[in-house]
C-alpha cells in the first residue's frame, strides 16, 4: 500500500527545483488556456497537488497559472475531477496573498461549495468567512433552478456559523430557521424518482414506493435521518442535512450571548416554569421561527429515540440508530438549556430511554450524554441520580474496560462535568478503583486525561488507598488481561510482568504518583503525612516487577520523600523510632551503621532518647548542606534525605547482600522448583517477588529475596513482605506458593509479627484489610491454595470509606 | 465538526524505524483563526503551522496505533493485505481516541479519533464535544471508500496521485467537515453519484 515506490515519488515532489517547476506551471498553464480538459490536465493537475502538499514550505507558483486555476473553477462546462483538483491545489497553497478568488453567484451550487473551502483555508484573514455566509444566504434567497444545488451549500452555512459565530443578522438566521423547519419536518414521505427513467419502463415501475423505517416497515411518521429508502428527493437530503447541522445550528446562530441561558438564570426558570408547563405542541405552529425550530426539533429528537427501538435490518443502519440516540440526547440537551420549558418533555422521554438503554451493553456508549443530562438538569427534575451514576460507575468499568472508545469518553465526561457533579462528587470519588481499571488497561491515551482528573478524585479519607491503588496499576492491568483470558490469578501473574501492556501501563505510574502527592499535600493534615511517610517507605520494595518500574517509582518516591519531609520537617522526628527501626541493622551493615551512628553519635547528632530539648524532641545538629534554614528544622531535613538515601539506593541492597553472604540468593535457575523452595525457605521464607530496584530485573528471576530479608529482619516498621521473612521457613510455602510471588500485591500494613509495631502502621494495616474485605488477607500463615472470596475482591468493587 | 482529515503511514510495531511518519493526504476545513500578525509572511507561516500540526497528528496516531498493537499482543499487523478482494473488517481494525490540549498543537482543544488499517493510518481531528460515535462511523466509512474506489489494497496502487479521487469522496461524504447522519441507503445513493462522476 505504500510501497518504496511511494516513497520515492514523495521524495521526488519535494526535491523538485524551483526552475523545474516553473516549467511544468507554464505547461499546466498552456493546457488550461487551450481549454484541455482531458487526461494529459488531469495527470498534470494530479502531480501539481502533490508537489504543492508534499511539503510544509511554501511553493511559488507563477501568477499566470494560479489565475487560471481560479479561473477553472468558475468554468460552466469543466469535468468534477479537475475542478476538486483545482480547489484542492488552491487550498494547499492557502493561507496566501496570491488569491484572488470572489463569490460569484452565477457559479452552480457545487463550484460555489468548492470556492468556499479554498476561502475558508484563508485563515479569516479578510472577513472571507462572513463573506461566504452572505453569499450563501443569496444563493439559498434566489429563485433555485431545478436539480440538486441546495446539498451543497447547507454543509457550508454549518461551517460559517462554527468558525464564526454571530456572522449573521437576526433577520437572516430567522430566514434560515424557517428553511430548516420546512426541512425537518416536511420532507416528502415517497422515495425519489430513479435518474433514468427510460421509454420502456412500465408506468408502475416508475412509482416510488413509501419511505420505510429502518426494520422495513412502512413509515409511520415524518421523515428522518433514520427513514429509509431507494432513492431520495431533495427534501430529504436536506432533512439530512439539516438534522446533521443542527446543533451547531442551534448553538451558534444567534447573536453573541443568546445561545445558551446563563447557569444562574437556568435553575430559577427551570424550577418555575415547570409547575406551568403545557405538554400540547399544538400552539408551536404560531411560534415566530426560532421557537418554532426548536419545537421541531424536539419532536424530530423524540422521533428518532422511537425510531431507535427498532431492530434494524443492515449492520451499518443499527450503528447510526445509537449514533442518533447520541445526538437527541445532546440536542435536547442544549434545547432545554436554552428554553427551560422543553424540560418536562424531555425528561420522561429520557428516563424511559435511560431503563431501556442501561440493559443493553451494545447502548452503552448512549448512557454518557444521558448521564450527562441528568447531572445538568437533575436538580429540577428530581432524578434519581444517585442510581444513575451507581449504575454508571460500577457496572460500566467492570464490564467494558477494554474498550478503547469507551474509556476515552468515560473518562473525558468524568473531566468535563466536574463542575457538575455537586454532591455527588463523593460517589465519583470513591469510584476511584474502578475508574483505574480504564487507565490500567489503556494507559497511552488515557494517562494525560487522568493527570487532569486525579486532582479531583482525591480525599484525604481515601488517599492511603489510592496511593497504593496507583502503586499497583500494573498489577492491576495484568489482573484485567486475566480476567480476560481467564487464567487463574496468582500462578500467572508474576510471568505478566514483562508484557508489553503491563509496561505501559508501569510508564504511566511515576507522573501519577507526582500528580497525587501534589494533590494530597494539600488536603493532608500532620497525621496523614506521618502516615503517607511511613507507607511510601514501606512499600519502597513492595513494588510490581515489571521491569524497571521499582526503579522509576523509587525515584518519584524519594524525592516526595523529602518533600513531605520539608512539609513537616518535624516528621523524622516524630517518626524517629520507626525510622531508626526500620533502617537498623544488629549486623552492622555498612550503610546502615553510617546512618545509626549519624543519629546516635554522641559528637554531634542526636538521639531519640538522648539529648532531648524540653519537648521531648532532639536536639538539632547544624547541617551544613541546609545554609539559611532554622537550626532544628534544617538538621531534620538532613536526616530525612538520609533516610531517603537510604531507603532508596541504587546498589546499597545489593552491596547489603554481599556484605551478608547471601550469594545464594541470585540467579535461581528454575524459580518453581522444590529445591528453590527450600532454598528460600531456609533464607527466611522470603518468596519474594521483589527486585531491590536496579535495572530490569528479568522478573523470572525472582529469587533475590535475600538482600530484601536482610534488611527487613530486623526492622520493626516492616515493609509489606516482611511477614514472610520470619526466622524460619515460612509455613504455606510447601502449598504450592509459586516462588514468583503473588505478583506484587502485598499488605499496606505489617503484620505485626514483632512487639511493639508502632500505631501508625496498625492503622494501615487495619485499613488495608478492611478494604480488602473478608477472605482476602496477605497473610503468611495462611495457605495459599485457599483462594480469596472474591478473586479479584481487592479491584472489583468501590471503596467504602474507612472508619477513622 | 471535523477540522481535519489525514491519511498517513503506519510502521509495523515490532520492526526496526527505517523511515518517517508521512502524511500522504490531508484535509483542513477552514484554517483556525490566527491572531493578528502584523509581521510580513504571516500568511506563510499560517501554512506552516499547519502542515506542522498535521504531522504531529500523524506521529501521535502512529504512536498510538503501535502501542495499541504491542499491548494487544496480536502478531504484527500484516503491512500487506493477503489478497486485493479482501473484505477488510474494518469493525476489528485498531481504533482510538484522544485528546489535544489548547495550543497543544491546535489553538483550540481537539480530540481526534483514529483507525488503523495495514499499513495506513485515518485520522479525524474533531472539534472537543463533538458526537463521537458518528465521527467513528464516518472515519470507517471513508476508509472503507477509500479502499474500495482507490483499491488501495491491490499491489502497487497508491493514493498519492489520487487525490481528485479523494477529493470527491470527502465532498461527498464529509462536505466542509461536517459530520452527516447517513443511513446505509443514503450512503449506497452517494457511492452511485460518485460513481457516474468518477468511472473507474
Amino acid at each position: 500500500m505504500f510501497s518504496a515506490g511511494a516513497e520515492s515519488l514523495l521524495h521526488q515532489a519535494r526535491e523538485i527545483q524551483d526552475e523545474e517547476l516553473k516549467k511544468f506551471c507554464s505547461r499546466i498553464s498552456k493546457l488550461l488556456q487551450a481549454e484541455d480538459l482531458g487526461p494529459d490536465t488531469l495527470d498534470s493537475l494530479q502531480r501539481l497537488f502533490l508537489i504543492i502538499s508534499a511539503t510544509k514550505y511554501n511553493r511559488r507558483l507563477e501568477k499566470t497559472c494560479v489565475d487560471l486555476l481560479q479561473a477553472t473553477l468558475g468554468m460552466a462546462a469543466c469535468p468534477e475531477q479537475l475542478q476538486v483538483l483545482c480547489a484542492a491545489i488552491l487550498r494547499e497553497m492557502s493561507p496566501s496573498d496570491s488569491l484572488s478568488l470572489v463569490w460569484d453567484h452565477t457559479q452552480n451550487s457545487r463550484q460555489l461549495s468548492l470556492v468556499a473551502s479554498v476561502l475558508f483555508a484563508q485563515g479569516d484573514r479578510n472577513e472571507e468567512v462572513s463573506a461566504v455566509g452572505q453569499g450563501v444566504l443569496r444563493a439559498l434567497e434566489s429563485r433555485q433552478p431545478e436539480g440538486p444545488s441546495l446539498r451543497y451549500l447547507l454543509p457550508i452555512m454549518a461551517k460559517v456559523v462554527v468558525l464564526s459565530p454571530g456572522t449573521l443578522q437576526e433577520d437572516q438566521a430567522t430566514l434560515l430557521s424557517k428553511r430548516l423547519v420546512d426541512w425537518l419536518r416536511y420532507a416528502s414521505l415517497q422515495q425519489g424518482l430513479p435518474h433514468s427513467s427510460s421509454f420502456f419502463s412500465t408506468p408502475r415501475a416508475r412509482q416510488p414506493g413509501p419511505i420505510t423505517e429502518v426494520d422495513g416497515a412502512v413509515a409511520t411518521d415524518f421523515f428522518t435521518v433514520l427513514s429509509t429508502g431507494h432513492r431520495f428527493t431533495e427534501d430529504q437530503w436536506l432533512n439530512v442535512q439539516a438534522f446533521s447541522m443542527l446543533r451547531a445550528w442551534l448553538l451558534h446562530s444567534g447573536p453573541e450571548g443568546l445561545g445558551i441561558l446563563d447557569t444562574d438564570d437556568r435553575s430559577e426558570q427551570e424550577g418555575s416554569t415547570l409547575s406551568v408547563i403545557s405538554a400540547t405542541s399544538s400552539a408551536g405552529r404560531l411560534l415566530p421561527p426560532r421557537e418554532r425550530l426548536r419545537e421541531v426539533a424536539f419532536e424530530y429528537c423524540q422521533r428518532l429515540i422511537e425510531q431507535s427501538n427498532r431492530r434494524a435490518l443492515r449492520k451499518g443502519d443499527s450503528d447510526l440508530q445509537k449514533a442518533c440516540l447520541v445526538e437527541a440526547v445532546l440536542v435536547l440537551d442544549v434545547l432545554c438549556r436554552q428554553d427551560p420549558s422543553f424540560l418536562y418533555r424531555s425528561l420522561s422521554c429520557l428516563k424511559t430511554l435511560h431503563g431501556r438503554v442501561r440493559g443493553d451493553p451494545a447502548s452503552v456508549r448512549v448512557l454518557l450524554p444521558l448521564a450527562r443530562f441528568f447531572l445538568s438538569h437533575g436538580e429540577a427534575a428530581a432524578v434519581d441520580s444517585e442510581a444513575v451514576y451507581q449504575h454508571l460507575f460500577t457496572r460500566i468499568p467492570l464490564e467494558q474496560f477494554h474498550s478503547p472508545m469507551l474509556a476515552f469518553e468515560f473518562v473525558q465526561f468524568c473531566r468535563d462535568n466536574l463542575h457538575l457533579f455537586g454532591g455527588h462528587l463523593g460517589t465519583l470519588r470513591l469510584s476511584f478503583p474502578n475508574l483505574f481499571k480504564f487507565l490500567a488497561w489503556n494507559s497511552p491515551p488515557l494517562t494525560s486525561e487522568f493527570v487532569a482528573l486525579l486532582p479531583a478524585l482525591v480525599d484525604a479519607g481515601t488517599a492511603l488507598e489510592m496511593l497504593h491503588a496507583l502503586l499497583d496499576l500494573p498489577c492491576l492491568t495484568a489482573v484485567l488481561d486475566l480476567q480476560l483470558r481467564l487464567v487463574p490469578l496468582y500462578q500467572l501473574l508474576q510471568p505478566m510482568a514483562g508484557c508489553a501492556r503491563v509496561a505501559q501501563c508501569a510508564e504511566a505510574v511515576p507522573t501519577l504518583l507526582q500528580t497525587f502527592f501534589s494533590a494530597v499535600t494539600q488536603v493532608a493534615d500532620g497525621a496523614l503525612i506521618n502516615q503517607l511517610a511511613l507507607l511510601l517507605l514501606g512499600r519502597s520494595d513492595s513494588l510490581y516487577p515489571a521491569p524497571g518500574y521499582a526503579a522509576r517509582v523509587h525515584s518519584v518516591l524519594s524525592s516526595q520523600f523529602l518533600a513531605l519531609c520539608t512539609l513537616k520537617p518535624s516528621l523524622v522526628v516524630e517518626l524517629a523510632r520507626d525510622l531508626l527501626e526500620f533502617l537498623g541493622s544488629v549486623n552492622g551493615l555498612r550503610s546502615r551503621a553510617s546512618l545509626v551512628t549519624s543519629v546516635v553519635s554522641p559528637q554531634g547528632g542526636h538521639c531519640a532518647d538522648d539529648h532531648t530539648d524540653e519537648a521531648g524532641l532532639p536536639e538539632p545538629r547544624p547541617d551544613p548542606q541546609v545554609p539559611g534554614r532554622g537550626g532544628r528544622e534544617a538538621s531534620w531535613l538532613s536526616w530525612g534525605r538520609d533516610v531517603a538515601s537510604e531507603v532508596f539506593p541504587s546498589r546499597c541492597l545489593e552491596m547489603m547482600a554481599a556484605a551478608q553472604g547471601l550469594s545464594v540468593a541470585v540467579k535461581d535457575e528454575d524459580p518453581d522448583s522444590e529445591s528453590s523452595h527450600q532454598l528460600h525457605a531456609q533464607q527466611g521464607g522470603c518468596g519474594s517477588h521483589l527486585h531491590p530496584g536496579h535495572g530490569a530485573a528479568d522478573p523470572a528471576e525472582d529469587a533475590q529475596c535475600g538482600p530484601v530479608c536482610a534488611h527487613t529482619q530486623h526492622g520493626g516498621v516492616q515493609p509489606p513482605i516482611s511477614p514472610r521473612c520470619q526466622h524460619g521457613p515460612a509455613p504455606g510455602l510447601a502449598h504450592g506458593q509459586p516462588a514468583g510471588g503473588e505478583g506484587g500485591r502485598p499488605p499496606a500494613g505489617m503484620k505485626g509479627q514483632r512487639p511493639g509495631t508502632p500505631v501508625q502502621m496498625k492503622r494501615v494495616r487495619e485499613s488495608w484489610e478492611r478494604r480488602q474485605g473478608p477472605g482476602w488477607a496477605w497473610h503468611p500463615q495462611r495457605p495459599m491454595g485457599l483462594a480469596p472470596a472474591h478473586p479479584l475482591g481487592f479491584v472489583s468493587e468501590p471503596f467504602s470509606p474507612r472508619q477513622r | 465538526m471535523v477540522h481535519a482529515f489525514l491519511i498517513h503511514t503506519l510502521r509495523a510495531p515490532n520492526t526496526e524505524d527505517t523511515g518517517l511518519c508521512r502524511v500522504l493526504y490531508s484535509c483542513v476545513f477552514g484554517a483556525e483563526k490566527s491572531p493578528d500578525d502584523p509581521r510580513p509572511h504571516g500568511a506563510e507561516r499560517d501554512r506552516l503551522l499547519r502542515k506542522e500540526q498535521i504531522l504531529a497528528v500523524a506521529r501521535q496516531v502512529e504512536s498510538m496505533c503501535r502501542l495499541q498493537q504491542q499491548a494487544s499482543g496480536r502478531p504484527p499487523m500484516d503491512l500487506q493485505p493477503q489478497s486485493s478482494d479482501e473484505q477488510v473488517p474494518l469493525h476489528e481494525a485498531p481504533r482510538g481516541a484522544f485528546r489535544l490540549a489548547a495550543e497543544n498543537p491546535f489553538q483550540e482543544p481537539r480530540t481526534v479519533v483514529w483507525l488503523g488499517v495495514f499499513s495506513l493510518g485515518f485520522a479525524l481531528v474533531l472539534d472537543a464535544h463533538e458526537n463521537l460515535l458518528l465521527a467513528e462511523g464516518t472515519l470507517r466509512l471513508l476508509a472503507r471508500l477509500l479502499l474500495d474506489h482507490l483499491r488501495l489494497l491491490a499491489p502497487g496502487t497508491n493514493l498519492l496521485l489520487r487525490a481528485d479521487r479523494i477529493e470527491g469522496i470527502l465532498t461527498r461524504f464529509l462536505p466542509h467537515g461536517q459530520l452527516l447522519f447517513l443511513n446505509d441507503q443514503f450512503v449506497q445513493g452517494l457511492e452511485k453519484e460518485l460513481s457516474a462522476a468518477w468511472p473507474r
